[in-house]
């Protein structure tokens, strides 16, 4: 086990190097400049403030001394922000991203894999037809079409939650429910489909033959095997959450990191694109890591066989 | 065009207002008028579409950043319905026979610790733009309005100057007495431009002190102006709190205003509707939603944006045509655009210098003077007149144009709009659009690689030639390839004028007329904006120069 998890760290660092010089080097074939008054600005200008800013260099200086300042954990100041470094931004505002993403996907988790259960259970009658039409609704109504709704239903016609803020709990539920829609449709899907499958099977049958009670069945046998596929998705799940909640983060002014990462973009903020795909890569490369190692806890098959591989 | 450009969101408010404020005066409480008297709590709250990028003045190049400056710091003047107001200066400066030497005494006033503004502050403020250590971003505006040596010190292949800010005409001759020297005679725009971040005072003390942390947060600076900033959050908005410190606090009415950042309009328009927020600027569906709603809320002015088409005849030969060029402007019916499109005040326009901006020494309007509603475009048919002639001269049957333009939902119908217009009048054009994003957009621009480019311009300073002078032969925003003689001539000649401001603005109406009978561009609209604002909130304004919302003398009333 200490060998696999090792072996998945290496992995991951090199994963991890290999997106920053990537990301550095395609952010460079970005045509223009960080300066927002560019179109007021003469070539002699520009040039001018491009030599302050150390951006006259050649790109492979400018790639060494990224990487150096990296190692020395300096990741440079925004453009955008007149100067402030982009580790405060990234700190200030990732937790709060954090904080949304992860609300949605235990709520999301945990209700989809109640309703998963149950539809499972009732494979074929009207709890399980119910189950799957509340599924696929939250799984075609895009999320910002979900937020927009809830923010009118109970934010202006019935003022139960607030409009738009990030404070106290009650401007955490819209938001938080917009988003774990998505994630509660795909996993009572997924637990639904697993539940039938497992409860199919021979083991089962067995299970019930050796005159175990029902809930033993279902919460040993059957649950347990169905979770395996549901943790698969979990990971790369929580990472999209986290890092793509960009709308709705902009429908209810959260001060998340979401709307950094487009904006940095569209702007030509080096230092946070750089910042922004290091914090999102290294996220969703540790989450997989994370899925890696529970794997091995709830399936020794893979443990086994990941170590040798 | 830019969606931040530093002037995207000013407008100009003068009609409602300056009722209001000839009613009112300077001073409050007693001035209320239609019965309605001063609320106890005096709090304003809006949202911005923006965080605050920098409170750095040097760094400042957005309008989010410009205000909120605007609000808390004070220059010799301070920009209030589009006219300048003497701030800290006490009153009109002393100005040489010659107009090259200004004398500001300025007025008893402190920062926010307390400590009194001086002329140093001053000096050290202008040096500080001009240092390159401190990179500053919009300095050229020393160099535009004639500051001796100020063109000379931004200029990196000056050996002798550059970066020498030490040579700059500013001088503090005692502790309240400040003393500006100019190359030639002051232009007329200046005490408007002292209003700007670029011309504040600053104290090297604490800037020195706060090093690396200057202006990253509320504490991390002084203030000079009516508000100082109290909190600051990150993403989420900032507060204000009445200055009691600034010299005319008693004409500061508001004890405290919020601001939060909401980036979605549907957001900021259900706040409003909650009460939550005080004022919401409009667009699209909104706007006539909120017509219908509370039609009483809604303000409407035009800013100083203008917006048309760059016509490339330096790379392609056709567009060098003069009637080919008049008739992609006579194809487009500029007043159905804003109509169908904007429905939010903006204007049709054949001009180059926008309405309602700045008045001559005669006192009358930029576009009173010269064609109040633009040249002539034509008709459609006069369109078609137009094309038959090229389409003979030219020899040609059929033209391919390229459009360019900056991406985006809202550009992706204009440009439609306009393509098509473009397509329908002239039978045999075929326009292709090619949506790019900003910068790649100015990159394709300066490199010529269009037909058509749809482009946007806003104000440095309070001057028609922050219209004209653009488009000079030799200058780099001229992306047109268009080449007038006698319009550069017309211009230079303006630029030595500023010793004589009748035959300054004389030269800058002719050098308009040149233009304009030669079709480099095709203008289309002013751009103008619709916001909604509680009745119980006076004299608040969105000027066309200035700050993006002026709220310093702002109060609020019981009804």
């Amino acid at each position: 086990m200490g060998k696999y998890i090792l072996k998945r760290i290496f992995y991951m660092l090199l994963t991890f190097y290999v997106v920053i010089t990537l990301t550095f080097l395609s952010m460079k074939l970005l045509p223009g400049t960080p300066f927002q008054n560019a179109q007021k600005l003469t070539p002699t200008q520009l040039n001018t403030l491009k030599h302050y800013y150390g951006l006259d260099q050649p790109v492979i200086v400018q790639y060494g001394k990224y990487i150096w300042n990296f190692i020395h954990g300096d990741l440079g100041t925004s453009f955008q922000f007149g100067n402030t470094p982009v580790t405060s931004l990234l700190f200030q505002q990732f937790p709060v991203s954090l904080d949304l993403g992860i609300e949605a996907m235990i709520i999301g988790t945990i209700i989809g894999i109640l309703l998963g259960i149950v539809a499972g259970l009732h494979h074929g009658k009207t709890t399980d037809w119910s189950a799957m039409i509340l599924a696929t609704f939250g799984f075609s109504i895009p999320s910002f079409i979900f937020a927009g709704i809830l923010q009118y239903c109970l934010g202006v016609l019935v003022q139960i939650f607030p409009v738009a803020g990030w404070g106290g709990p009650m401007t955490h539920v819209l938001p938080v429910t917009s988003l774990a829609v998505g994630v509660l449709a795909e996993v009572t899907i997924f637990m639904r489909t697993e539940m039938v499958e497992v409860l199919n099977q021979d083991y089962i049958v067995t299970a019930q033959a050796k005159g175990l009670t029902r809930s033993a069945v279902v919460f040993k046998h059957a649950v347990r095997n169905a979770l395996i596929p549901v943790v698969t998705i979990l990971g790369p799940m929580t990472a999209a959450i986290i890092t793509g909640s960009v709308v709705i983060e902009g429908i209810f002014g959260i001060p998340g990191i979401g709307k950094q990462f487009v904006s940095s973009i569209i702007t030509n903020d080096y230092p946070m694109i750089m910042g922004t795909t290091e914090l999102y890569s290294g996220l969703f490369i540790l989450t997989i890591l994370i899925v890696d190692i529970l794997y091995g806890v709830i399936d020794p098959r893979i443990r086994i066989s990941g170590g040798h591989s | 065009m830019r969606k931040k450009a530093k002037w995207s969101l000013v407008l100009s408010f003068v009609l409602a207002l300056s009722l209001v404020l000839s009613a009112c005066g300077g001073s409050g409480s007693s001035s209320s008028n239609a019965g309605s008297t001063l609320a106890k709590n005096q709090v304003l709250n809006l949202a911005s579409t923006a965080d605050i990028p920098t409170l750095d003045p040097n760094l400042a190049t957005d309008t989010t950043s410009t205000n909120v400056i605007d609000m808390t710091e004070s220059g010799l003047t301070r920009m209030h319905n589009d006219k300048f107001a003497w701030d800290l200066s006490a009153g009109a400066p002393k100005v040489s026979a010659d107009k090259k030497t200004v004398t500001f005494k300025l007025r008893d006033a402190k920062w926010s610790d307390g400590k009194t503004i001086t002329a140093q502050d001053f000096v050290y403020g202008w040096h500080r733009q001009n240092d390159p250590a401190a990179k500053p971003a919009y300095n050229f505006l020393f160099a535009a309005s004639g500051i001796k040596n100020a063109a000379k010190i931004e200029d990196p292949t000056n050996k002798k100057f550059y970066g020498k800010y030490n040579l700059l005409g500013i001088k503090a001759l005692d502790a309240k007495t400040l003393q500006v020297q100019f190359d030639q005679a002051m232009p007329p725009f200046f005490y408007s431009i002292l209003s700007q971040p670029q011309f504040l005072p600053l104290r090297a003390d604490f800037v020195k002190k706060q090093g690396k942390n200057f202006a990253m947060g509320p504490s991390n600076l002084i203030y000079s102006g009516p508000f100082v900033l109290s909190s600051w959050k990150k993403g989420s908005g900032w507060t204000y709190k009445k200055n009691p410190n600034y010299w005319n606090a008693k004409a500061t009415k508001l004890t405290k205003v919020n601001v939060q950042v909401q980036t979605s309009l549907a957001t900021r328009v259900n706040l409003y509707k909650t009460g939550k927020t005080d004022v919401v600027n409009l667009t699209g569906d909104f706007t006539n939603s909120m017509k219908q709603s509370n039609p009483k809320d809604i303000h409407t002015s035009l800013n100083s944006g203008t917006f048309f088409l760059y016509i490339n005849q330096k790379t392609n030969k056709n567009l060098k045509n003069l009637n080919l060029r008049k008739a992609i402007n006579a194809a487009i019916d500029r007043n159905s655009f804003v109509k169908v499109l904007f429905n939010d005040g903006s204007l049709g326009s054949n001009y180059v210098v926008p309405k309602g901006f700045t008045a001559g020494p005669d006192g009358k309007d930029f576009r009173g003077d010269n064609p109040a509603n633009g040249y002539p475009a034509g008709t459609t048919a006069d369109a078609k007149t137009f094309w038959n002639k090229a389409k003979k001269e030219l020899g040609i049957k059929k033209l391919n144009l390229n459009f360019l333009s900056s991406d985006g939902d809202q550009y992706k119908q204009w440009d439609q709009y306009l393509a098509g217009q473009l397509e329908k009048n002239l039978p045999g054009v075929k326009v292709t659009i090619n949506q790019q994003p900003w910068a790649n957009y100015l990159k394709l621009n300066q490199e010529f690689k269009f037909d058509l480019a749809f482009s946007g311009w806003f104000p440095d300073y309070q001057d028609p030639m922050t219209y004209l002078d653009m488009w000079t032969s030799d200058n780099p925003q001229n992306t047109t390839g268009w080449s007038s003689k006698k319009f550069d001539a017309l211009i230079n000649k303006a630029k030595a004028e500023t010793a004589n401001p009748t035959k300054r603005w004389n030269d800058m109406l002719s050098a308009e007329k040149t233009m304009m009978a030669d079709y480099p561009i095709v203008p289309i609209y002013q751009s103008g904006y619709t916001w909604a604002q509680k009745p119980t909130v006076k004299n608040f304004s969105q000027p066309s120069y200035g700050p993006q919302y002026d709220f310093a003398q702002t109060y609020i009333t019981t009804k």
